[in-house]
């Protein structure tokens, strides 16, 4: 099926009416945990799973995929309205579109970020198609030793752009890994680390981790900071009008945040959240006016909230054409296909055109809703702030509760729940990101399968590894991504050392 | 200090994971057994970890050497928030206990009531006000309308 017949029949099957309401249902669940301070996408995607479980693989996969572009919309209400990020993408959002928020210009503001990540998912849409239709078909020549690799590459790249130490994200990469191999090892039959304990033979489901990570972990932050309000800027009708001076000054950002934004997003790692940095930077550098940035500059809302929109569509190509998650977000959705019985990888396209076309053009779809939703009911959005903190805290702790019981009937699920809330809790004490982990989770059994029949192919020999051209080149990349930038830092530092002191 | 104490449990807990998977048999490279792969990531949880602890303790000694450590001040101040963290662990923990027992619609209002009072500082008959709603709510959708089955205790 080629690129436009795909399209056709993606719209079709997004245009079926359980789908539209998925769809429709996904984006504004976006939006809600965009605006909602503390309660990002990743957790409220984990919290759905559940609830799909009675829907389609395509109208589940609709539904999942809507709150995680969904949450970058509403993210940015927040940001410019009353300087709260929403989630971790809008930070940059914050700096400039509260600065035109306090000048009067708010819903200029909004405007703009709307009709930029409207344009950004579209073009990401069009970037999706061309791609992912390319590298699935690549990868039906990809044999265990290249899929081995791609993982490791991944994990290695993650490492290095994740926040925090490369030792600290590698430990939680080992951590992820290591979670991976409890359980009943499929092979052998061995059970491993699971102590005697019956229970732990099914192994550790990713969603009540990352539940636990995500949510009961965000809860736990929010509560200890105590009851917080905002003081939230109204928005008239009216003034959701940029003037064409506005206009002029967003469209090359828009378009350079989009291509910005799908190449992240390609990229393992925090793909939004870099992207809107970068984005930033680059609308500042280009600029013939940079001293306007900091003051309420148009472009650094354009240019970020376009960039976060285009990486949520580039972190779906890997997804799509690969069946490899490079981000948490991307790790809920494969999750779902799993749990479906959908065969996530190269195949998908032929295999399940509904659902891989079917959330392609969903993904447009969704985008019109949102740019609907976002800008007439801005108001309705906001007031959802109004709602006390502890009640919402309360809600999400039952729902994660409720959610994580459901999905195998299983107290062992809410003990993972637990225990991974209260570690989720520490790493944001610490201030380390839990992204690796999640990623590595789901890459471990799979990265176990391909070392294994990598080795038997071999009869033992690891060289296959190197001897492959596309799977040594993968590995390098990844090596590269680790070591390059400590080693280039040294050896720039060193002729500094060595001028400073001229013995 | 937390930071440096979390750095040592990594390690600790890399090094018995790497001690339990070496108790797998390992197989050999062209027949690998059930312990080979978690043997390779135990070691690669030990590097990491000790990495972290040596990097630790090196940045330790030279603050130590350049100023005297903050004080606790930050930890006072937030007294009432871990209180509430508190709460609401002790609150999950009770849900994880209890749940085959008292079942989820007790248990349910149980838990809402106490968070909402706990972490909303309201009055108590408010609290049980929602407890009553949320639990008769979710358990309708959850049970009833999503047919998920929810445990019912002894009721």
């Amino acid at each position: 099926m080629g690129a436009v017949e795909g399209i056709a029949y993606g719209l079709g099957v997004a245009m079926a009416p359980a789908n539209l309401v998925a769809c429709f249902v996904g984006v504004l669940i976006g939006t809600i945990v965009g605006v909602l301070p503390g309660i990002g996408p990743i957790g409220a995607m984990a919290l759905l799973i559940p609830s799909t479980l009675a829907l389609s693989p395509t109208t589940a996969l609709i539904m999942l995929a809507g709150i995680y572009y969904g949450s970058m919309y509403g993210g940015s209400t927040t940001s410019i309205l009353v300087r709260v990020p929403g989630e971790a993408a809008s930070v940059v959002t914050a700096i400039e579109g509260y600065e035109m928020a306090r000048r009067g210009r708010a819903g200029a503001a909004l405007a703009v970020s709307a009709v930029g990540s409207f344009v950004a998912g579209t073009l990401g849409i069009v970037g999706i198609v061309l791609l992912a239709a390319w590298l699935a078909d690549q990868a039906l020549r990809f044999g265990p030793p290249e899929y081995f690799a791609l993982s490791l590459m991944g994990l290695l790249v993650l490492s290095r752009l994740s926040g925090g130490s490369v030792a600290t994200s590698l430990l939680m990469v080992g951590g992820g890994l290591a979670i991976g191999t409890v359980g009943m090892e499929p092979i052998s039959g061995v059970s491993r680390f699971t102590f005697g304990w019956l229970t732990l033979a099914q192994g550790i489901d990713l969603v009540p981790v990352i539940m636990g990570l995500y949510g009961v972990a965000e809860v736990l932050v929010l509560a200890e900071q105590g009851v917080r309000r905002a003081r939230i800027a109204s928005v008239r009708l009216r003034e959701l009008f940029p003037t064409a001076a506005e206009w002029r000054r967003s469209v090359a950002p828009i378009a350079r945040g989009s291509a910005v934004g799908f190449l992240a997003g390609l990229v393992p790692g925090p793909a939004a959240v870099l992207s809107t940095f970068i984005s930033y930077a680059l609308e500042r550098k280009v600029s013939k006016t940079p001293e306007r940035f900091g003051q309420g500059a148009i472009e650094g809302v354009a240019g970020p909230e376009a960039a976060n929109n285009g990486a949520t569509a580039g972190a779906m190509v890997p997804l799509l054409s690969l069946g490899i998650p490079f981000a948490p977000a991307t790790a809920i959705l494969l999750s779902a296909l799993v749990i479906h019985g959908v065969q996530p990888g190269p195949l998908l396209m032929a295999q399940r055109p509904d659902v891989f076309w079917g959330v392609v053009a969903s993904m447009y779809v969704g985008n019109v809703f949102l740019l609907i939703l976002n800008l007439p009911l801005i108001g309705v959005f906001v007031s959802i702030l109004r709602l006390p903190q502890h009640v919402l805290s309360t809600l999400v702790l039952l729902l994660c509760l409720v959610g994580a019981w459901s999905l195998n009937n299983s107290l062992l699920d809410l003990w993972v729940l637990l225990l991974f809330g209260v570690i989720g809790y520490g790493f944001r004490k610490l201030a380390l990101d839990p992204a690796p982990l999640i990623v590595a989770l789901v890459l471990g059994p799979f990265m176990e399968n391909t070392l294994r029949q990598t080795l038997f192919m071999a009869h033992g020999e690891w060289r296959l590894l190197v001897f492959r051209p596309l799977a040594a080149t993968l590995i390098l990349i990844g090596l590269l991504a680790l070591i390059a930038p400590p080693l280039v830092a040294a050896l720039r530092r060193r002729p500094a050392a060595a001028l400073a002191d001229p013995r | 200090m937390g930071g440096r104490a979390a750095s040592v449990a990594a390690l600790v807990a890399s090094s018995l994971y790497l001690w339990q998977a070496l108790q797998f048999p390992l197989g050999t490279m062209s027949a690998p057994g059930a312990g080979l792969y978690p043997a390779g990531v135990g070691a690669f949880l030990v590097l990491a970890s000790g990495a972290i602890v040596l990097h630790g303790v090196r940045r330790g000694r030279r603050r130590l050497a350049a100023a005297p450590e903050a004080t606790a001040e930050e930890d006072i101040a937030s007294a009432g928030g871990g209180r509430r963290v508190v709460t609401a662990v002790a609150c999950l923990l009770g849900f994880c206990l209890l749940l085959p027992w008292l079942g989820y619609p007790l248990l349910a209002f149980l838990f809402t009531t106490l968070l909402l009072q706990r972490l909303g500082n309201g009055r108590w008959a408010t609290a049980a006000a929602g407890g009553v709603v949320t639990a008769a709510v979710s358990h309708y959708v959850f049970a009833v309308l999503l047919g998920v089955p929810l445990p019912r205790g002894f009721l």
